[in-house]
């Protein structure tokens, strides 16, 4: 695949935002600089600690908010292009829409918003009802609604147009784990018919288990990006050895990061590739050739922390430096 | 077109499921049937009396609906309603259009509810009969509320919603007082008053009270002048509104 702008679904060069207030005496770095490409057909998760720009980026994505510097492309067509809205789902972070309509009345509007046919006005907005399960609230006012019901009605009108991109802004805040999974299933249905998702989360196990990519925005700088599978590959690897005699423990002790002993089996852990291969002729010359070693895998977690506290302390030091 | 009367349309049903505009327009007409009981304190006079009290609850329902385009747009931005609506194929001038039609449309209404109610007591009242010339003045005063409208709708994209209700007020209270000495001024003041909107056209009930005619030009002169201001202030509100931050 070349990288030319017509591969990408979604593609930002140095979008930068920052806000300017009392006439420029306060000035706040929402987004800085952020190169985010995206691939059709992906799941993407756009991670990152409360403020660090996610939002303000959807909403620059979507020509909600101007950028302040740089620019891009979504389906191939400018940033804040109206015509490119027509196939785009968007739930936004907080599911504010008309306290006064009842939830049939806003998804008609939405679907008369978003060009949806008159003669399929009806029948799309019934099956978004059905899809989120709110079909039998349809004539309740959204005034009534729960927080978790609120969130169901926008991914309802997110889906009304069956767009070609969808972006999510916390898709699974305010729901129970029922309505999670839920969501996650549509999710996941979404992804099989090849939709392009694009969503900010905090909840990283859902991130892991729906993304095929990442990107991580720390204080308004993307610092970490690329395919999940890359990001969380193998980092070292986990042996499990039985009836490991006593006297291989001093010579593996310095080479392994992590050593555990269930009943009669040790558990050694070497993250470091350097190491590998000397653990493994240790065991063997200490007659534990039968042991048995596989890949470890870092979790979501894990990758996202360690790359915020390493963005923190290098920022930190370039404070302090500067 | 069609997104623009939806929008039109969500912005009059929201008011239109408000209790509190038909409190004001029950407690309106009920001061209006009460200008038949003063017969006797307007020596003679209770006609003009009756009429100009009428005209006078109507540019107040006028006026009070257009306020409502004040703070639409600044309370859509402060909850974020206007987040999931900006974002579908929906120009942000086409949004404002709807939101002016709508205010418009609530202004119409409410007036016409209330100039019907007029009619009907004028004629309860048996003395006078209703007629076409109190069609013109409240067509004039309907002319002067939708140039408030425009206004509102201007100082709604930038301020927050009771700063732009304010200075609404101010410039309706400043133009109405203004229009009067508009023709004794010159320079810069009168280009001021020029720039403002012109609500002296929503005096001419006095006319109407009196016996006279109001003659058509003016009642043709005045809605144009309605279009034509309120295209120039949508035209401001567009262009600061495109430049606007739906954070």
């Amino acid at each position: 695949m070349t990288d030319s702008i017509s591969d990408y679904i979604i593609e930002t060069q140095d979008l930068t935002k920052i806000y300017n207030r009392w006439f420029g005496l306060r000035m706040t770095e929402a987004v800085m600089g952020l190169d985010l490409k995206i691939q059709p057909n992906c799941t993407f998760g756009f991670l990152g600690p409360n403020g660090a720009g996610k939002t303000t980026t959807i909403k620059m994505l979507l020509g909600l908010v101007r950028p302040t510097r740089g620019g891009g492309c979504v389906l191939h067509r400018p940033l804040g292009d109206q015509d490119v809205r027509k196939y785009i789902g968007f739930l936004p972070e907080e599911p504010a829409f008309g306290r006064h309509l009842k939830a049939r009345e806003f998804l008609t509007l939405c679907a008369k918003l978003s060009h949806v046919e008159p003669n399929e006005q009806r029948q799309r907005v019934e099956k978004a009802l059905q899809t989120v399960r709110l079909d039998h609230r349809a004539g309740s006012r959204l005034a009534e609604f729960s927080r978790g019901m609120l969130q169901r009605i926008g991914i309802a009108q997110a889906l009304l147009h069956d767009p070609t991109l969808l972006i999510l802004d916390e898709p699974m805040t305010g729901l129970d784990p029922p309505g999670r999974r839920e969501i996650k299933e549509i999710m996941l249905d979404l992804r099989q018919r090849e939709k392009t998702i694009f969503f900010s989360s905090h909840i990283l196990s859902d991130v892991e288990e729906l993304c095929d990519s990442v990107g991580i925005l720390n204080r308004g700088r993307l610092v970490l990006a690329g395919p999940l599978a890359d990001l969380l590959a193998a980092s070292g690897v986990e042996y499990t050895v039985t009836n490991m005699p006593a006297t291989l423990l001093p010579s593996l002790e310095p080479l392994v990061a992590g050593m555990q002993k269930k009943h009669n089996q040790w558990i050694l852990q070497v993250t470091d590739e350097a190491h590998q291969e000397t653990v493994r002729e240790i065991l063997k010359r200490g007659g534990c050739s039968d042991a048995e070693s596989r890949r470890l895998r870092k979790n979501l977690d894990d990758v996202f922390m360690e790359t915020i506290e390493a963005d923190n302390e290098r920022r930190g030091k370039e404070t302090q430096h500067g | 077109m069609d997104d623009v009367m939806v929008i039109a349309q969500n912005t009059a049903s929201r008011v239109l499921r408000m209790k509190a505009l038909y409190f004001l327009l029950a407690i309106v007409t009920c001061i209006i049937a009460s200008g038949q009981l003063y017969g006797d304190i307007t020596i003679g006079r209770e006609k003009e009396y009756f009429l100009d009290l009428g005209f006078a609850m109507i540019m107040i329902v006028g006026v009070l609906c257009a306020l409502v385009a004040c703070f639409d747009l600044p309370r859509e931005l402060r909850e974020k309603t206007m987040v999931a609506v900006l974002s579908k194929p929906l120009g942000r001038d086409r949004y404002l259009i709807g939101k002016f039609l709508g205010v418009c449309e609530i202004a119409l209404i409410s007036m016409a509810l209330v100039g019907v109610g007029l009619m009907i007591l004028t004629a309860m009242a048996g003395r006078y009969r209703p007629n076409l010339e109190i069609v013109k003045a409240l067509i004039l005063i309907y002319a002067g509320v939708v140039q408030l409208t425009a206004v509102g709708v201007v100082l709604g994209t930038f301020l927050k919603e009771w700063l732009a209700t304010l200075l609404t007020l101010v410039i309706f209270w400043g133009s109405y007082a203004l229009g009067y000495v508009a023709a004794n001024t010159e320079g810069f003041v009168q280009t001021i008053i020029h720039l403002l909107p012109n609500f002296a056209i929503m005096s001419s009930d006095n006319v109407v009270a009196r016996d006279g005619v109001i003659d058509w030009r003016l009642v043709g002169g005045g809605v144009l002048l309605a279009g034509l201001y309120s295209l120039v202030m949508l035209i401001v509100a567009g262009l600061i509104f495109r430049r606007k931050d739906i954070a």
